[in-house]
């Protein structure tokens, strides 16, 4: 279920004239070892959206959020953050609040410090309660006096995400930000994550499990080796049915029947079954017209675009 | 774990934009960041044990000297060494510490408060929260050079200051003596010895350079520190090599203990002069490595 998405009276120059907090216009990034983790991607995020990037390790969604916030530079590619273009250091980043990869802290210092400090390294005012807000938030109030050292590695995550929100920056970037937290702590996380999403907090988050991204975003683009593979609103793409995955004991008899049926736009082979293209056919006939064949039918799933864009990588075995 | 709405008590309605800090001068982004570097390191246990080691080791020697005598040239002490008259007077004992310290015990700690700079920030994942900030790289880098060149000059003068006090405890407050059985007074003396300590902490600059610039280049500390003091041995073991002749006047470690000149009669600066040159483009070199390297360093870790 995505967020509600509620309509503030936010008004900002920014929002008066249009301009997206994320825009990414053929970004590119190869490395010196020739591997192109990022290539020629197109991305606009509006205000408000929360806006997942879903797809396997390695697709390059790391990548491009680092480029995004400023750690690695782009081989080619523009990179706008409201408006202004991004470069590592830019004063821009003063809107955005991240939190890429596992977070890293003085593991000497307590939660406390490390957020002020990180707080005021960027030039914020260590006493504009900020930093209390930000350790509420993440439920971190009561550990906030000890070290870093002490923590679990969910109250470390929590402590990432508290920096991150530090301020309430108008754009938050999240890098798989449930990953290795136990069931409670996703609900926690999710749950900070969907509040500031109601006010107005735009969100670009990744993610490589197709349910988190149906959950928690309004917006989704899947990516595969570096580009965009589909992209569009979660409604959209998980609204009607559009194709169906079925496994079958005969597989050429079954590709022979479907050849012949009306109504199927197309078929293609994935992993152990056969999508099949829906145009007009609907699931019962497909399935009954195979069993009339005599093939025996040991699957039959409806499946949206999204996940038939997602899982399509996951059978590719990568 | 509470799942309450944590915004609840303040009244629906637009956020407030994150603050922009006035805009700064590099200088204050500068002054900030070694605030910043200053508040993590110093109360860091790491860096108390490195610099209690400084101060120690000092101590020991003047114990074990107090005890089983000053070493002499029979026991393969040169002829020049502040080691063989340590025990003549309080004075003549920071310089001894020296002189057995900055070849190698100095180049260690200096490694490691120039090594751990930035492979230490890299390693533990703050660098990339840190530079996801509106933070210049090169102010960064600076901060974290400032810092560590602070933490080394405070280490050689923690061996000078724990050298005179312990010597003077054990030893009296007498003339020095130099191994050349020259005499000073023990004014011009504790002149000498600042002067020595601060040409000390300078000759080590090369090496600190040198760790800071690997500390850019790897996420590994134990691999950066270890880089400081290879090249220090490597340059050692080569000044050590006759057949190098004045090819080793270049290496960056040839005049660390060129300081005993001020305690020659008449004094040779000569040799200090050229220490202190030679240090120029090896803290040049690597600065400008690190800041060309770290500034365009995609952080990936």
């Amino acid at each position: 279920m995505p967020p509600q998405r509620v309509a503030f009276d936010l008004v900002t120059t920014d929002q008066a004239q249009g301009v997206p907090p994320v825009e990414l216009l053929g970004l590119t990034k190869r490395f010196r070892n020739g591997v192109t983790a990022v290539d020629r991607l197109d991305l606009r995020v509006e205000t408000g959206q929360v806006f997942g990037l879903l797809g396997l390790n390695g697709a390059g969604k790391t990548t491009t959020l680092r480029m995004l916030i400023g750690l690695a530079r782009p081989t080619a590619g523009v990179i706008r953050i409201f408006g202004e273009a991004a470069r590592p250091g830019a004063r821009v980043l003063h809107r955005v609040g991240s939190m890429v990869d596992t977070p890293g802290f003085a593991n000497h210092l307590s939660g406390r410090a490390n957020l002020e400090q990180h707080w005021v390294a960027g030039g914020g005012d260590p006493a504009s309660g900020d930093v209390l807000e930000a350790l509420r938030i993440a439920d971190l109030h009561e550990a906030a006096e000890r070290p870093v050292k002490e923590y679990s590695f969910g109250m470390r995550q929590r402590l990432g995400l508290a920096r991150a929100i530090m301020g309430r920056p108008p754009l938050l970037v999240l890098d798989e930000p449930t990953t290795g937290l136990d069931p409670q702590q996703v609900r926690h996380v999710r749950s900070i994550i969907r509040q500031l999403a109601e006010r107005s907090t735009t969100i670009l988050l990744s993610s490589h499990l197709l349910a988190e991204v149906e959950q928690m975003c309004s917006h989704v683009a899947v990516i595969d080796a570096g580009h965009v593979v589909a992209a569009g609103t979660v409604a959209d793409l998980t609204g009607s049915a559009s194709t169906l995955y079925v496994e079958v004991d005969d597989v050429p008899a079954a590709l022979l029947v479907l050849g012949s049926m009306p109504g199927v736009a197309g078929f293609h082979l994935e992993g152990r079954g056969i999508v099949v293209e829906l145009a007009g056919a609907e699931r019962r006939s497909v399935a009954g017209a195979l069993v009339r064949a005599g093939i025996g039918l040991e699957t039959i799933m409806s499946r949206h675009r999204l996940e038939d864009a997602f899982l399509g990588l996951l059978a590719e075995g990568r | 774990m509470s799942e309450s709405g944590w915004y609840s008590h303040k009244p629906p309605g637009p956020l407030l934009m994150r603050p922009v800090p006035s805009s700064q001068s590099r200088l204050a982004e500068l002054r900030r960041l070694v605030a910043l570097e200053l508040r993590t390191q110093l109360p860091r246990p790491r860096t108390w044990l490195t610099l209690g080691f400084a101060a120690l080791v000092p101590l020991l020697i003047t114990a074990a000297f107090a005890v089983g005598g000053a070493p002499t040239a029979a026991q393969g002490a040169s002829e020049t060494d502040f080691l063989l008259v340590a025990t003549r007077s309080g004075l003549d004992m920071p310089l001894a510490a020296l002189s057995a310290m900055a070849p190698f015990l100095l180049v260690v700690l200096v490694s490691i408060f120039a090594g751990e700079t930035l492979s230490g920030e890299a390693s533990s994942g703050r660098l990339r929260a840190l530079l996801a900030r509106p933070v210049s790289r090169s102010s960064l880098l600076a901060s974290k050079a400032l810092v560590a060149t602070g933490l080394s000059v405070v280490a050689c003068i923690e061996v000078t200051v724990a050298g005179l006090a312990s010597g003077v405890a054990a030893f009296g407050w007498h003339r020095v003596v130099t191994p050349e059985l020259v005499s000073y007074s023990q004014g011009a003396s504790l002149e000498r010895i600042v002067l020595s300590t601060g040409y000390v902490a300078v000759a080590l600059g090369g090496v600190g350079a040198f760790a800071l610039f690997v500390s850019t280049v790897t996420d590994s500390v134990i691999g950066a520190v270890g880089a400081g003091i290879g090249f220090a041995l490597l340059s050692e073991i080569l000044d050590s090599i006759p057949a190098l002749g004045s090819l080793r006047d270049g290496l960056p470690t040839h005049y660390l203990l060129a300081w005993g000149g001020l305690f020659l009669q008449p004094a040779q600066l000569h040799p200090m002069l050229a220490g202190l040159l030679v240090q120029v483009p090896y803290i040049g070199l690597f600065s400008a490595g690190a800041w060309w390297w770290f500034t365009r360093k995609d952080v990936l870790s």
